[in-house]
């Protein structure tokens, strides 16, 4: 096999890993590009290809180092991403060019990548989501969400002030992050339970605060669009009739904590 | 700016740019020599260069595609030269690798574009690729005024049409083109692990006193494989390697290769100081 061809081969798979697959489906493709099939290890190739666009992820690593940390650890890392980068391949698509929009993309494919029947996955499901929410930049608002006040009365409208991403996790994320910080990692003893989490910019902030919410406290913020009012936020949430001083006082609690805001 | 041109008896020991290292250049910059900027880099982010007026640049290169069958453009080899002039650097770091080939098609008659790559390939281990390093070194490296020393690959499959190792082939390379080199241990044992020989064996059939640069960097294994792993330090065995290398080699300098990111500063000070107790023979 001459060396030319073997190298316009690897490169090929390398560059665009989808190739990697379509040869391993239909072998004799390789022979027209001059290579003996079984002289090609596709897994391993397939793989190194990961290994090049985990390297070109480099800056969402930093944004993101347990996530990364745990992927190496569970021995997920090059799976992922040899698999990433063959369905951007199949796709066409190249990476985004800035780090934080690199971690987007990644988060955003990992989502539907992840199996999280799969423990270890629902555990760095959780973590991933964890440490991208406190990096995640501000959105630039027009400040209309920063106002306080209000009370909770049935026909005012709620809204969130300032930022607020919501989380419905399966383990306290917290207690994977101090495992990987450890030498030699270890999550067994994690349990797995219902968790629900706010991750809020205050007006203002930069730093987001880790809000430990019930469930009835993480629905009623999900449903707060700007639009809805304190009525129909207790019709959702499974309220009959008019809301009750018990309603309107978890509503207070929201607000008192700086969280929420009324409006007529 | 500051230069690494004054030859010394003392290796020096240096850290690959990346994130973490202007950090620990603050609080301990004078534990390293020189940090070691790939050429990339610098290319396209000009003000790294700036670095240079606190701490000597080594260059570093993975663009010329030494071992490959398209050559680098004539743009690039005269930025590189730029580069190498600029930063006075000692010798220029390249790859014993591909980074371009000729371009397929799915159909086969077709021509298609060369593929550049942003990572550099292990080439076919072969005399036809012996001849081909050969020719493309004879055409570049007079364009520096600087020697350039080629790096032995990490090897993670069987590179197609191959008829030696790559132990065989970096030390057929080195002399029939009477080049120098850069040894980088992790890249030898990774290779030592996934084409099962031993690595210390390996390390005995190389030419170590054409050795003028070597690199310490971590590992990991998935999928069976064991991975070059910039992320990680450097185990034990690799620093046991360094020091039986030492018997025989005599490199100018040596870098720690920690820069896909930041290590735990404990870490990286421990290993600077692994390495600079080995590099000075204790």
């Amino acid at each position: 096999m001459k060396a030319r061809a073997v190298h316009a081969v690897l490169a090929a798979g390398v560059r665009r890993p989808h190739l990697i697959d379509e040869w391993a489906a239909n072998p004799e493709t390789l022979r027209r590009h001059g290579l003996a099939p079984e002289s090609v290890d596709a897994e391993a190739l397939r793989r190194f290809a990961g290994l090049t666009a985990k390297v070109r992820h480099n800056g969402a690593r930093n944004l993101l180092p347990l996530s990364f940390r745990f992927l190496a650890a569970a021995g997920l890392e090059l799976e992922l991403f040899a698999d990433y980068a063959s369905e951007c391949s199949r796709a066409g698509r190249e990476f985004a060019g800035g780090a934080a929009e690199r971690c987007d993309e990644l988060m955003a494919y990992i989502e539907q990548w992840l199996d999280v029947s799969e423990r270890d996955q629902a555990l760095f499901w959780d973590l991933l989501r964890h440490e991208h929410a406190a990096v995640a930049p501000r959105r630039d608002t027009d400040g209309a969400e920063d106002a306080e006040g209000g009370k909770a009365r049935p026909e005012a409208v709620a809204r969130v002030r300032g930022e607020l991403q919501l989380h419905e996790m399966r383990s306290d994320p917290r207690e994977l992050a101090a495992a990987m910080g450890r030498r030699e990692p270890r999550w067994e003893e994690i349990e797995l339970s219902p968790h629900y989490y706010g991750y809020w910019r205050a007006p203002g902030e930069e730093a987001a605060s880790l809000l430990e919410l019930d469930e009835f406290s993480f629905y009623a913020l999900r449903f707060m669009d700007g639009q809805k009012t304190v009525a129909e936020l207790h019709a959702l949430l499974g309220g009959a009739g008019a809301p009750d001083a018990a309603f309107l006082g978890a509503m207070e609690q929201l607000a008192g904590a700086g969280i929420a805001r009324f409006a007529r | 700016m500051r230069y690494l041109d004054r030859p010394t008896d003392r290796p020096h020991l240096g850290l690959a740019h990346g994130p973490g290292v202007m950090a620990f250049l603050q609080g301990h910059g004078e534990m390293v020599d020189y940090v070691e900027a790939p050429f990339e880099q610098l290319r396209h982010t000009p003000e790294l260069g700036r670095l240079q007026e606190t701490i000597p640049l080594v260059l570093h290169c993975a663009s010329l595609s030494i071992a490959g069958f398209v050559p680098p453009t004539e743009e690039t080899v005269a930025a590189i030269q730029r580069e190498a002039e600029r930063t006075r650097t000692p010798w220029i770091g390249e790859h014993l690798a591909f980074v371009s080939a000729d371009g397929i098609h799915e159909e086969a008659d077709r021509d298609s574009a060369p593929t550049n790559l942003t990572f550099t390939l292990c080439p076919q281990l072969s005399e036809e690729t012996i001849e081909r390093v050969a020719e493309n070194l004879e055409g570049v490296r007079g364009r520096f005024g600087v020697p350039l020393i080629l790096e032995n690959s990490p090897q993670y499959y069987p590179v197609p049409g191959s008829t030696m190792g790559l132990t065989e082939f970096v030390a057929r390379v080195a002399e029939r083109c009477d080049v120098d080199l850069l040894l980088d241990l992790s890249h030898l044992m990774i290779t030592a692990a996934n084409t099962g020989t031993d690595a210390e064996a390996e390390l005995e059939r190389l030419p170590l006193e054409r050795v003028v640069e070597m690199h310490i960097s971590g590992m990991s294994t998935e999928g069976g494989v064991t991975w070059d792993d910039h992320a990680a330090p450097a185990p034990e065995e690799e620093f046991q390697l360094l020091r039986r290398a030492l018997r025989r080699a005599k490199p100018r300098a040596l870098t720690l290769e920690y820069n896909w990111s930041a290590l735990p500063e404990g870490v990286m000070r421990a290993h600077v100081l692994k390495a600079r107790r080995l590099l000075d023979g204790q």
